[in-house]
């Protein structure tokens, strides 16, 4: 069933922006390949509407968690590559701080059903 | 018989219909469209169908566009706030400038060369952050408060020279300070005005 397997939108968009940063913290990437591995992480379930990940970037940009350049592939294609910085490494540990804890909260909650 | 690159050019067009304009954007949403496209025809799917799944994929050009405004948004109020801190600056900077100036005229003793020094830094750093505010401001509102905070501080740097009229013992070097301050205040204010008029109708870079 489509909403059983699926993530609900809300949770897609708010976990968009500590997805990107722990992606990020692996080494630059740009904005098709961030995509593609999501997809692949989630087995699919994880679905962004691709062009929306674009103003999520530039937001985070702004805000001066990532960094950017235009560089090319192997194949020539034009890039514009992603990078995190020191502000979006405090941010992602953060975020991971605050999904550790919703986690637990969760996984006690859980166990006490079966108590 | 279908044509990728017409398709690609068409959907660009879409998109800058919709209202996402800055080449930055756009560009990167091409490169993905494209990427996607090459990634499922290796997969075995048609040219056509293709370009199709992969503009359904990338979503739709009005939600993208209300996206990418949230940012704009934001970056122009912070420069609308920038452009009139700036112009408040020019005018703090030219207050704390004209006393001591009056002052040494009068005496012929300057009391504080370092206040004085710092006014002037002032009112030229905060100048050229009005002159580069309003280059780069890219909403049409606010434009006609800026307007007005830039007549306001056209006056305020003219009102020296209205003000000389009124003293009997004018000296020449006043006269000629003043009037070269209210020549200089039509020539920068009046660009300004000119420029926040001007810059709504240029498409956004």
């Amino acid at each position: 069933m489509y909403l059983a397997s699926m993530i609900r939108k809300e949770l897609v968009a708010a976990s968009a922006e500590p997805l990107i940063l722990s992606l990020l913290s692996k080494g630059e990437s740009y904005g098709y390949a961030i995509i593609q591995e999501v997809k692949a992480r989630s087995g699919g379930k994880l679905q962004w509407t691709d062009g929306m990940l674009y103003p999520v970037l530039h937001r985070m940009e702004r805000r001066g968690l990532l960094k950017s350049r235009w560089g090319e592939s192997e194949t020539g294609r034009k890039r514009k590559y992603y990078s995190i910085k020191k502000d979006g490494k405090t941010a992602m540990v953060k975020h991971h701080e605050q999904w550790s804890l919703i986690h637990s909260v969760l996984a006690g909650l859980k166990k006490e059903q079966y108590v | 018989m279908f044509n990728l690159e017409q398709s690609i050019a068409e959907w660009r067009q879409q998109m800058l219909a919709s209202g996402i304009k800055s080449p930055v954007p756009l560009e990167e949403l091409e490169i993905h469209l494209r990427e996607e496209i090459a990634r499922q025809m290796e997969l075995g799917i048609n040219e056509r169908h293709a370009f199709e799944i992969s503009a359904v994929q990338i979503g739709e050009a009005a939600l993208l566009k209300n996206e990418f405004k949230k940012i704009e948004t934001v970056r122009n109020m912070k420069k609308l706030i920038m452009i009139l801190l700036a112009l408040f600056c020019m005018v703090f900077g030219l207050s704390t400038l004209l006393p001591q100036l009056g002052q040494w005229s009068r005496t012929g003793v300057l009391r504080s060369p370092t206040f004085l020094a710092m006014g002037a830094i002032m009112v030229i750093m905060a100048g050229i952050t009005v002159f580069y505010g309003l280059r780069t401001y890219r909403e049409t509102r606010g434009r006609r408060l800026i307007s007005l905070a830039i007549i306001a501080a056209g006056i305020f740097y003219v009102m020296p020279l209205i003000l000389e009229f009124f003293q009997p013992d004018a000296h020449l070097n006043n006269w000629m300070f003043v009037i070269f301050l209210a020549g200089a205040s039509v020539l920068f204010f009046g660009s300004c005005f000119n420029l926040n008029k001007r810059m709504p109708a240029q498409p956004a870079r």
